[in-house]
């Protein structure tokens, strides 16, 4: 009559709907924080204040992006504070050359085309290389490569425009790809240099555009 | 008559910026496909799409098995978080059964405490904060003018902040609050949202001890105000002229600053 046992059920519903969820907030929050303290921390925030917001989910929509969004939010918000000035990663910085890499990362492929030098690195190697990424693009790195969510879901979760999602993560793949091949090659395990420009994917954007004029 | 299937053909200029999104699958409608028949007669934009795929599959397959799950503690610790919200919830769905549930939604409340400031523990003051946040009792005394209610009630001159702009959050009810074993006063805001509440909790002394518990201080119209962050909800508190405050709320740090910034002088 009161009402109380509704909220029960409410909560048995956010906790269920949660569950499934919290190793992937605890992986990105340590990513983020790079502090397992702060990440446990960052988490216990985040599904509290997800609670509390509940009412705010509109059932049967992408209960995990909401939950990221908030995780990135309360990330943001909390924890960035402490972080140096915010490196600018977007502007007008843009590499519009196109260059052919292909014949040097053929050669780079060497003997096993199927595998990449990753493979043949320590896990904490790669990771530390994550941890080094500027934030913006750690972030997408994090959204995209480990969590799998889709351009247009990351965008919703940081707030952005989808181009500079894509931006965002071309490039940083890409310094991350750098990053790990100085590694690996200090390590011996890669010997060719590899490096060139490849045009940036935001013109997938102006290709639609023509298209649907052209039409 | 359809175009023969050359003419449809992507050249190597328009699928170059496609190639990222290829990998990831993000191509929609006949994009994936016109991309797809370009690298079948294309082995330089293969080997870039290969190499993508393999950078990215070589990357998860590194760094996903390594990444840790979540440790038991959390889990307990959120269990415990998640039902002290439950707490909280269920009296406030008991108040809306009563119908005082309009003044305790959307509450901003102040609870005055009547004291030497804690003398124990410096995050004490904190943690108060946020329990009588959470617990949302209902205001014994409603309207804008609180102030002389609480005379004779609590032995200190009770200074009720208010906000000068237009959306911040009114000044609604108060009521007397318990805050270890101290009578303090309890201001109740509505901002007209149900999801925005907050406590400021509002005592005699300097907020000086807490200097050790806050994680960051920031600068407020030239006073101090420190920041902390409990169960959740962020924490600000601030001294002015021998009474200190602690508000707590759901709000973000920089709208709890720019409300704190806004709190008349009086």
């Amino acid at each position: 009559m009161l009402g109380i046992g509704s909220s029960q059920t409410t909560r048995r519903e956010f906790e269920s709907l949660v569950q499934p969820h919290l190793d992937g907030l605890y992986a990105a929050g340590l990513r983020l924080t790079r502090n397992e303290g702060d990440a446990e921390d960052l988490v216990q925030d985040t599904v509290l204040r997800a609670y509390r917001f509940f009412d705010k989910f509109e059932r049967g929509t992408n209960f995990k992006a909401w939950l990221f969004k908030i995780l990135t939010n309360t990330f943001i918000n909390q924890y960035r504070r402490s972080t140096k000035e915010r490196e600018l990663v977007d502007g007008p910085e843009r590499e519009a050359v196109t260059a052919r890499l292909i014949s040097r990362r053929s050669a780079d492929q060497n003997a096993d085309p199927e595998r990449h030098f990753i493979d043949r690195m320590f896990s904490d190697d790669v990771v530390r290389a994550i941890d080094e990424l500027p934030i913006d693009f750690r972030m997408v790195v994090i959204l995209a490569d480990l969590q799998d969510f889709s351009y247009q879901e990351i965008a919703a979760i940081i707030g952005c425009p989808v181009g500079t999602v894509m931006s965002r993560l071309f490039r940083g793949r890409r310094q991350l790809e750098k990053k790990l091949l100085h590694t690996a090659r200090e390590a011996g395990i890669v010997q060719t240099p590899v490096d060139a420009e490849v045009e940036e994917p935001t013109s997938l954007l102006e290709y639609r555009r023509r298209k649907a004029a052209s039409t | 008559m359809s175009l023969p299937a050359t003419d449809r053909r992507l050249s190597c200029a328009d699928a170059l910026p496609l190639l990222a999104a290829f990998a990831d699958g993000e191509l929609v409608d006949g994009e994936a496909e016109a991309v797809a028949e370009h690298l079948d007669a294309c082995t330089s934009c293969m080997a870039e799409v290969e190499h993508a795929v393999a950078f990215r599959s070589a990357l998860r397959e590194k760094v996903r098995p390594s990444l840790p799950a979540a440790p038991e503690r959390l889990r307990a610790r959120i269990s415990t978080g998640l039902a002290a919200e439950r707490a909280s919830d269920n009296a406030r769905r008991y108040l809306a059964a009563f119908g005082l549930a309009a003044a305790c939604a959307a509450a901003v409340s102040f609870v005055i405490v009547r004291g030497r400031g804690d003398g124990g523990r410096p995050g004490a003051l904190v943690q108060d904060a946020v329990e009588q946040h959470a617990r949302q009792l209902p205001i014994e005394v409603a309207g804008q003018d609180v102030e002389p209610w609480f005379q004779g009630k609590v032995d200190f001159h009770v200074s009720v902040p208010r906000f000068r702009s237009a959306n911040a959050p009114r000044l609604v009810g108060a009521r007397l609050a318990n805050v270890r074993e101290r009578q303090a006063a309890y201001v109740v805001y509505d901002q007209g949202v149900p999801q925005r509440r907050m406590t400021l909790l509002v005592y005699p002394g300097d907020a000086a001890e807490l200097r050790g518990v806050v994680t960051r201080t920031a600068s407020v119209n030239g006073h101090d105000v420190m920041l902390a962050n409990e169960r959740g909800y962020n924490v600000a508190v601030w001294s002015r002229r021998g009474v200190s405050y602690s508000l707590v709320s759901d709000l973000d740090e920089r709208d709890v600053l720019d409300l704190v910034g806004e709190v008349e002088e009086r």
